[in-house]
């Protein structure tokens, strides 16, 4: 890379510029894209980890291809990223609303509890939501009990029905604050002009909060909404903890089955192949996405 | 815990180590990294620099989690120690196809040393009728039973399949779970199986696979087996949502007195140690199953370590003499004191050294037993493993049909072969 | 977004206390207690006894006992994972935040036609999960001698944290003023002069609020370590946690109090930087 004669800064600016960036590039060259590449590359071959690989052509990829186990898995991923935009970006700008127009006395206070879980490893998050799942000493059961809804009562992690939907509940609750956090941040820069015109109209909080925060706000939805699928493919620590994608594969995400294809049943040609798989998808996927929600602006908000 | 094991595993072959130097006799072994184990070997290697002050030993030890590699990459280039730690199974099966261990049996038949071992631990480090190392510990599988909660309610220990199920049935109706079991890591139920499989068929199916013997086969009994679980499941005889419980909330309720019963191996034996007062560990056999071929006296019990020497060590008398030391009744019944582990030398594991629960199936169990059949999923390849393991949880949750994961696991160990 | 870092303190409407109030409030405040209470209750059963957790899980302790910090510290090797996650995050922190600061200055100050280029594979990066790279960081660390060492955390781990550091960087180089460059230019000053002695020294607090999310975010990183790390005297608390948690099975207040020891240092970190933490994750890109 040089610099050419359209570059608007001078020589020596683009110079310092390659240079400043130079420590960047070798890190991530090294570090991230040479392994995307090279998961590529390892997708043609069988291999154990410890002998040397053989290389099998496309026979990984079709078995990708047929393989119900990785579908339902990254179905499972998209599944979490469409909760995510309801239980986590579309939650979190009601509360942000509700915190910043409604109950702003306590705002700083309720963003710092609703942070906590954002701070804490999801590690520790997942061993504790263990507790409260728990058939017999949960909390979650517990509760149901005493509401009267006895017969509600399962084992939610080890029920095949329930053990997916338990762990996106999860989620919600732990990554839920991140997205209040941004959202307060946003419906504060609204200029508080217009929710008085709209007040003079005598408009209440439901048409305030669509008509007027909603679109005012849209630049953050559709970059939170990103975020929240960017975040759900990423997926694994929680599921890891909670279910590790029991049982019988009832809550596999992609991450959890390349990890048990790669590190425990040793077949890690395999696994790059479900990897790089699922990142070209990702790629795909959220650019479609993006520009979908780039001409979407200003129009529903569902 | 056996599942964190594996993986560790997994990622220490993929690590590098280089061999070291020998010297007189070179040694390695894998009891560093925990109290209990340098412990034992500090004192094994003590001893034997007493009584035998004219053997020097190259003593290199190193942690069990990258003693696999590093003893793979010595074996691999031709520099082997002379005497070593081995796992028994596909780890030393490898070793002696590729010619590089020492056959033990000539010693073995002098002075009644192999007589001194448990003849179905010498099978597990014995193949194609040669024992290639000295089996040294052992975990066995047994019923636990909270025999305090046995006592009050005025239970009786179960001697057949039969009676274990109309036990369950009993202690249902009393509302307490019959069979503590958390199986989120998929191990805990494998239990479940392979007895009733060994009951049912009899022990050595899977070895049989790993041996490439080309009419292993689990069927037709593991869809019986496969049956018979996801009949006691649906019974409800186990925890609810079990299958997202880990082996410890199991074991919370079996302490607590909610369960009565569990099935684990030997290490339930430390997992008790804090019990809450009330609670009474006694252990019982896998009952016998009506009409299994199988002998019904069969022991789910593995090998855990084993000693070997290597074909190329110089001095094969001196490695002999460490390796009867090693495996001698003082130094193991050391082992038992020190680890509360059952030794594979008949008669090391004393009720001193073993304390009375474990002495108890050492001496009753172990020894009646017809054979030991090593535990499946770490027999089995890897890749078999999670077959094994997520067909298990399905057949228990009654998403996956009995006949349908005797199928997928034998199509597995077939794959493997 | 990025370049809305709106600070909290931000005024509000004028607040009338209404029905709609008292709802909201009331909803608003059940539904943070549910946010906020697994940890409330790891903390108070922390100082209950094995047997009393035994009777009951969720009651509130009768006795103020530290006996399961006490196991917890001397039945395990926290401390050994403590310190190794120390040293991790300390490296891998360090690491990000000049690599970042560079990256991020440049992406601010200098406009040629390929920082929109630059900038394009940096947002790429930051959308590429963790676990596709890991088969192939295996093989990478193994070859250069760095698997099973911290070293072979640390640079991964930085390298994924690097492009999102970078956008918040770039969030605080952008709010300088132009003419603070040009005049220093003018005077015949260097491009690196004027990194040192102009920006540099007033990017402290940026690069502060860069260290304190990427400590957090090393802190409680779980894949790398777990994959990459397999001695025990190595591993990080996370990873050591999980194993501690298999070990100890029977007492659980020794369980949740390496629970919560593990939770602490982020949390600890959040009630001192609140404000660096809120505006570094405002400020640029987010992480998830």
């Amino acid at each position: 890379m040089t610099s050419t004669s359209r570059d608007v800064a001078p020589k020596e600016q683009t110079r310092a510029a390659l240079l400043f960036l130079l420590p960047a590039f070798v890190l991530i060259a090294v570090f991230v894209a040479y392994p995307i590449v090279y998961a590529g590359w390892l997708s043609f071959f069988q291999w154990d980890g410890a002998s040397a690989p053989a290389f099998v052509g496309l026979d990984n990829f079709l078995r990708l291809a047929t393989d119900a186990i990785f579908w339902k898995s990254l179905g499972r991923n998209l599944l979490i990223a469409a909760t995510a935009i309801v239980l986590q970006v579309f939650l979190a700008l009601l509360i942000a609303y509700c915190l910043v127009r409604i109950v702003p006395f306590v705002s700083r206070l309720f963003l710092f509890f609703y942070l906590v879980p954002v701070m804490v490893s999801e590690i520790c998050i997942g061993l504790l939501w263990r507790f409260l799942y728990n058939p017999y000493f949960g909390l979650v059961n517990a509760s149901l009990k005493a509401l009267g809804l006895g017969s509600l009562q399962r084992g939610w992690l080890g029920d095949s029905a329930t053990a997916f939907p338990a762990v996106v509940v999860v989620m919600s609750f732990t990554y839920l604050g991140l997205y209040v956090l941004l959202f307060v941040a946003a419906v504060r820069n609204v200029p508080e002009t217009l929710y008085e015109t709209a007040e003079i109209d005598g408009a209440g909080h439901f048409t305030k909060f669509f008509s007027i925060t909603v679109p005012m706000v849209w630049d953050a939805v559709r970059a939170n909404t990103l975020l929240a699928i960017i975040g759900s493919l990423k997926t694994f620590s929680l599921v890891f903890v909670l279910t590790n994608g029991g049982p019988n594969h009832a809550s596999e995400v992609v991450s959890t089955y390349l990890y048990k294809a790669g590190f425990s049943s040793f077949e890690m040609g395999y696994a790059a192949t479900i990897g790089f798989a699922q990142m070209v998808l990702t790629a795909a996927g959220a650019f479609i996405i993006f520009r979908y929600l780039k001409r979407a602006r200003g129009g529903s908000e569902r | 815990m056996r599942l964190k094991g594996l993986l560790a595993m997994g990622v220490a072959v993929m690590l590098g180590a280089a061999p070291a130097a020998a010297g007189e006799l070179s040694f390695w072994h894998a009891y560093a990294g925990q109290q209990d184990k340098t412990d034992f070997i500090n004192f094994a290697l003590d001893a034997f620099a007493k009584a035998h002050p004219d053997i020097k030993l190259d003593v290199v030890p190193a942690e069990q989690s990258a003693y696999k590699t590093k003893l793979n990459t010595a074996m691999a280039s031709g520099n082997p120690p002379d005497v070593f730690y081995t796992l028994p199974g596909g780890f030393l099966g490898a070793f002696v196809d590729g010619g590089q261990m020492y056959a033990l049996d000539e010693d073995l038949a002098k002075d009644g040393w192999g007589a001194s071992f448990l003849e179905s631990a010498l099978a597990q480090t014995t193949k194609n009728g040669k024992v290639y190392a000295a089996p040294v510990d052992v975990d066995a599988a047994v019923f636990w039973y909270n025999k305090a909660l046995f006592a009050e309610h005025g239970w009786e220990v179960p001697k057949t399949y039969d009676e274990l199920v109309a036990l369950a049935e009993k202690i249902k109706g009393e509302g307490l779970i019959p069979f503590a079991l958390g199986n989120k890591d998929s191990w805990p139920a494998t239990f479940w199986f392979q007895y009733l499989e060994m009951r049912l068929k009899g022990s050595g199916a899977v070895a049989a696979f790993v041996n490439k013997d080309a009419d292993a086969t689990l069927q037709p009994e593991a869809a019986d087996a496969f049956a018979r679980i996801a009949d006691l499941a649906q019974k409800g005889y186990f925890p609810i949502g079990f299958n997202g419980m880990s082996d410890q909330e199991a074991n919370m309720l079996f302490l607590n007195g909610q369960a009565a019963m569990l099935l684990n191996g030997t290490w339930q034996i430390g997992a008790s140690k804090d019990a809450p007062e009330g609670f009474e560990l006694a252990s019982f056999a896998f009952p016998e199953v009506a009409g299994g071929k199988g002998d019904q006296t069969d022991v789910l019990a593995g090998v855990a370590a084993a000693f070997g020497i290597s074909e190329k060590a110089a001095n094969k008398a001196d490695a002999v003499t460490l390796l009867r030391f090693l495996t001698s009744p003082e130094v193991m019944t050391k082992y038992v004191d020190l680890r509360k582990t059952m030794v594979t030398v008949k008669d090391a594991t004393t009720e001193a050294a073993a304390g009375p629960v474990l002495y108890g199936i050492s001496n009753g169990l172990m020894k009646s037993a017809g054979h030991l059949d090593p535990f499946y999923d770490t027999a089995m390849q890897p890749k078999a493993t999670n077959a094994y393991y997520t067909s298990l949880q399905g057949v228990l949750d009654g998403s996956v049909k009995p006949e349908d994961a005797a199928k997928k696991l034998e199509d597995a160990l077939k794959a493997g072969q | 977004m990025s370049k809305r870092a709106a600070t909290l303190a931000a005024s509000g409407p004028v607040t009338r206390v209404t029905p709609t109030t008292i709802v909201v409030l009331a909803v608003l405040t059940a539904h943070v207690l549910m946010v906020i209470f697994p940890f409330v209750w790891m903390g108070y059963s922390t100082f209950k006894t094995n047997k009393e957790f035994m009777r009951s899980v969720w009651s509130l302790p009768t006795t103020f006992s530290f006996d399961a910090y006490i196991g917890a510290w001397s039945g395990g090797a926290l401390g050994t994972y403590a310190m190794n996650s120390l040293w991790i995050m300390a490296g891998a922190t360090l690491l990000t935040v000049i690599v970042a600061t560079l990256a991020g200055y440049a992406l601010a100050v200098y406009k040629p036609r390929w920082m929109a280029g630059v900038e394009l594979s940096l947002m790429a990066a930051m959308a590429i999960p963790a676990y596709v790279a890991l088969v192939p960081l295996v093989v990478l660390l193994r070859n250069a001698g760095l698997l099973d060492t911290h070293l072979g955390v640390i640079l991964p781990t930085a390298a994924f944290n690097i492009p999102v550091s970078i956008f918040i960087m770039r969030a605080f180089f952008v709010t300088l003023p132009r003419e603070l460059f040009d005049a220093a230019r003018l005077d015949g000053t260097g491009e690196f002069g004027i990194f040192r002695h102009i920006a540099m020294p007033i990017a402290w607090p940026a690069m502060f609020t860069v260290a304190v999310v990427n400590m957090i975010w090393v802190w409680n990183d779980f894949l790398f370590p777990v994959v990459f790390i397999n001695s025990p005297a190595r591993k990080t608390l996370p990873v050591g946690l999980t194993d501690f948690v298999g070990e100890h099975i029977t007492n659980y207040p020794v369980m949740l109090a390496a629970i919560l020891i593990a939770a602490i240092a982020p949390l600890v970190l959040f009630v001192f930087f609140e404000r660096q933490i809120t505006s570094a994750l405002l400020g640029g890109a987010v992480k998830e």
